[in-house]
Order: C-alpha cells, then sequence, then structure tokens
C-alpha cells in the first residue's frame, strides 16, 4: 500500500506541471511547484478525498510546503482513527 | 454568403475511436451496442447501450485532463483527429479569425451529480474542489478545446437537444458564410448519462427490453419488431473552412456544405408534429438549389427506431421527395443515438459515405413496418458514387435540424 507521502507526491503529479524529482519535502507549493490559486484548492479537496478526512480553511491556509501538507494529512488521519472528524 | 467547405473529421464513437475504424464499421454493420451490467443492476428495462471502448486520453497531458470531464475529453480526441486529418497550419486555429462551436445535450454531467453526491455525503463543500464548475458547465468541451488549442474567435456551445450537432455544424456554416471565422471546428459531444438522462427514455417505453441478450439486434429503425432507440456516447468534430482558405493552403476538402435549415415544430416537448422536419428540409433544399443542387442522392434520417418518430419522417421524406424517394438509412441501429452528439457523428458517416462512395443499410431492418413504407430503404450494402447527401435529426422540445453535403 503508498505511503502518505507516495500518494500525496502522485496527488500534485496529477494537478500541478512539475516532474516527479522536483516533490520534496522542502518544496513550496507556490513558489516552487508554481501552484496558482485554483490548483491549491484542487490539491486540498483532492487530499481531502483521497485520505477520507476533513481539512479545515486554517488549517490548509498553513500549508507552505509539500512536507507541511505530509504532516497536516497524517495528523488529519491520526485524529479520524481516533475518533475524531 | 461565401462557400464553405469540410476539410477534416475526427470522431470517437461506440463504432471506433477515429474516422477509419468508424468506415470499417460502416462498411462491416459492426454494431457498437453492447450489453451493460449497470443497467441490469439499477433495475432498467432496457440493459443495453452504446459505450465509447479503450480510448486513450493520457496523451492530452495530466494537467488539460483536469479541466476536463469525459464530455470534454471525447471532444479533445475527436478535434486532435480532425485538425490533423485537415492538416491545418498551427497558426490556423490561434486567431479570432477561428471559432468554435461544439454542442451537447448535458454537458459534464457526471461531474455535477459527483458534486452533488459529495456534499450531501461529506457535508463539507471543501470536499467538492475547484475545478468541477468547468468540467460541469454545458460549454466545457467548446471551452477545453479553445484553451488546448489557442482558438480566439467565437467559441460556445449550443443546444437543440437531438438536433444540437446538425445545428452547431450549421451554426459553423453560417458564422463562416458571414464572414465572422474563416475557420471552425464544430460538431457535438455527450458522455453517458445512463444514471441521469437514459431512465428518462427508458420509463418513456422509448428503448428496447426484449433483445438485452443480443445487444446488436436491439434497435431496429422502420422495422415492424421496432421497440425504442439505443442510447451512446462519444463526440464528433467537424473542421470547416472558407473556401478560399481551403483551396488556398491545399486542403482536401470531403465536401461543400450546400443546406442547413432548422426549424421548430412550435408545438410539444415530446411528441414531434413532423412539421418543423418538413419546413427545416425545405429551408436546406431552398439553400441548395441556389448553389446549383438538383437532386439528392442519399438521406441518413434521424432513425431512432422508436414506434412514434419513424413512420411521421418516412411521412415527410414521401411528402417532400416524392416516389421513388432518395436512398434512405438510419445508422442508429450500428452506433446507437448519441444525444448530442448524434447529429455530428451522423454527418461524419454520410461524409465517408460520400467520400468513398457507398451507403451503409439501415441495421436490423429486417422487415418494414407497414406504417415506415413507401421510401427507399437500404437494407445492405451499397457501393454508389453519391454526390449529394443529407443529414437530418429531430430532438426533444420540437427541434429539428438539416444539412445537405456535395462531393467537391
Amino acid at each position: 500500500m503508498a505511503t502518505v507521502e507516495e500518494q500525496v507526491k502522485e496527488i500534485l503529479l496529477n494537478i500541478l506541471d512539475v516532474k516527479p524529482e522536483e516533490i520534496v519535502p522542502t518544496a513550496r507549493v507556490i513558489e516552487d511547484l508554481k501552484a496558482t490559486s485554483i490548483d491549491i484548492v484542487e490539491i486540498v479537496t483532492a487530499l481531502q478525498n483521497t485520505f477520507d478526512v476533513n481539512v479545515t480553511d486554517e488549517e490548509a491556509g498553513k500549508i507552505r510546503t509539500v512536507g507541511d501538507a505530509v504532516d497536516l494529512l497524517k495528523a488529519a488521519i491520526a485524529k479520524k482513527a481516533a475518533g475524531g472528524t | 454568403m461565401r462557400r464553405v467547405l469540410v476539410t477534416g473529421l475526427g470522431i470517437v464513437s461506440s463504432i471506433g475511436n477515429n474516422t477509419d475504424a468508424a468506415l470499417r464499421s460502416l462498411r462491416e454493420s459492426r454494431s457498437g451496442i453492447e450489453f451493460v451490467p449497470e443497467m441490469k443492476e439499477l433495475g432498467f428495462r432496457c440493459h443495453v447501450g452504446g459505450r465509447v471502448k479503450g480510448l486513450d486520453v493520457a496523451w492530452i497531458g495530466r494537467r488539460t485532463l483536469l479541466s476536463m470531464s469525459n464530455v470534454a475529453r471525447f471532444a479533445a480526441a475527436a478535434a486532435s483527429e480532425a485538425v490533423q486529418d485537415a492538416k491545418l497550419p498551427p497558426d490556423a486555429l490561434k486567431s479570432p479569425r477561428a471559432a468554435i462551436v461544439v454542442g451537447t445535450c448535458l454537458g459534464g454531467v457526471n461531474e455535477i451529480a459527483k458534486a452533488e453526491r459529495v456534499l450531501r455525503e461529506t457535508h463539507n463543500p471543501l470536499r467538492v474542489g475547484g475545478a468541477g464548475l468547468v468540467r460541469g458547465m454545458h460549454s466545457t468541451a467548446a471551452a477545453n478545446l479553445a484553451a488546448w488549442l489557442g482558438v480566439q474567435g467565437r467559441v460556445y456551445s449550443l443546444c437543440s437537444s437531438f438536433s444540437t450537432g446538425t445545428d452547431a455544424i450549421g451554426h459553423a456554416y453560417e458564422l463562416i458564410g458571414r464572414g465572422t471565422a474563416d475557420v471552425c471546428l464544430c460538431g457535438g459531444a455527450e458522455e453517458s448519462s445512463m444514471r441521469q438522462a437514459w431512465g428518462c427514455l427508458d420509463n418513456w417505453g422509448g428503448m428496447p427490453s426484449s433483445r438485452n441478450d443480443r445487444p446488436e439486434k436491439a434497435c431496429r429503425p422502420y422495422d415492424q419488431d421496432r421497440e425504442g432507440t439505443v442510447l451512446s456516447e462519444g463526440a464528433g468534430i467537424l473542421v470547416l473552412e472558407a473556401r478560399d482558405h481551403a483551396l488556398q493552403r491545399g486542403a482536401h476538402p470531403y465536401a461543400e456544405i450546400v443546406g442547413y435549415g432548422s426549424s421548430n415544430d412550435g408545438f410539444d416537448m415530446f411528441n414531434p408534429s413532423g412539421e418543423g422536419l418538413t419546413e427545416c428540409i425545405r429551408q436546406a433544399m431552398a439553400a441548395g438549389r441556389e448553389r446549383g443542387v438538383r437532386r439528392i442522392d442519399y438521406i441518413n434520417a434521424h432513425g431512432t427506431g422508436t414506434k412514434v418518430h419513424d413512420p411521421l419522417e418516412v411521412q415527410v421524406i414521401k411528402e417532400l421527395f416524392g416516389t421513388p424517394s432518395p436512398l434512405v438509412s438510419s445508422t442508429k441501429g450500428l452506433a446507437g443515438h448519441s444525444l448530442g452528439a448524434t447529429g455530428a457523428h451522423e454527418a461524419i458517416f454520410t461524409l465517408l459515405m460520400l467520400r468513398h462512395g457507398f451507403v451503409a443499410p439501415t441495421l436490423n431492418l429486417e422487415r418494414i413496418a407497414p406504417d415506415c413504407e413507401g421510401v427507399s430503404h437500404v437494407q445492405s450494402l451499397r457501393e454508389d458514387p453519391l454526390e449529394t447527401a443529407m443529414s437530418f435529426n429531430a430532438g426533444l422540445g420540437g427541434a429539428n435540424a438539416c444539412l445537405i453535403f456535395r462531393k467537391p
């Protein structure tokens, strides 16, 4: 089964015009991967739907790097497993 | 009114995802209708449909595909073939003199259904995302083609129910004829709306249900045992060009469009009256006569295989053309009824027959119904050096449209 990191990478590759080697934990989604505002909406949507978790606007607004997205997702998955939504 | 030529064709359909494949299916009467398990599981009476099979769209590119649901993907694949077929130079489309008119009945209907389902299940609007609107909107196919190909002139979709494709081609013909555009990608596209709309036709008794075990026999236009139409999906795109523009660059046209008519019955949302069909054919013939058309060799009729519509259009053909009528066939028995794409699909089938000199028969027309007699039905493949051909379609809400093509 793919790891969270691998699934996040696949989502970013589907949405952004980037090469796989550009998607590293420190890559900044807007400055380095050139995501537009619509891309950000699509990325957050895809992350939620792929992992079946809910992310608030505030949480999504804190994502700066690929690593931030992975950390946010892992926290959301853990929260869901513990009985949160 | 400038003269307008058809210089390129592209198709995605149940009988082939390019014109060579569609041509083979037409010549060999190879049906695209198959058993659709989901229709049976959902409790439809009809269990058959015409689906697009084995279409690869990955080459379009992940990012471009993000803004496309199937209706736009079908249109993109067909448009790509049409542009290559026409051998259009790269800068011909990147211009305000290039236009796109691609119609559809229901647009990205599956995308819209998905958005509603996601919201209902998650109670979280963030889960719906942002691209669903461009994937779902009615103009998604036309707009995606413009963004992808760089087209800067008139770009929009239209809908006249099952006359959509025919009217889109007719509108493009008028845009070029009146000098608004020099080249136009036009036609129709439709993704399967099996879960949203096919059931309506099934409920009216407009779809066959006694040949679910023999899908290729299900749709039988003009036949004594006809029970209704079989729905399908896909896209048909034509490249239309101003004659001077086309000949100047050495294009090899399929045909000239010499007549277009469009007329509503002004009568009823469900049942045709025949008046609109008569009027639109008269309009197209009047225009054709001005271009020197003296006879029609072949008519690709709407021919859905329903009880009501088949005899009505036979009556109209008899009244307008007398006996013997032009050769008549319907290709819906083979390819199904692709709603907003059907007018474009059938224009393409007609143009392939015109170019290659044959008439594809009405599949499954084994015993002509008494109320459909009196026209020159084609029941087996016929080699014929056609000069002029007509294609007409009729739709819900009284829509009717007709095109006449003449070999160049």
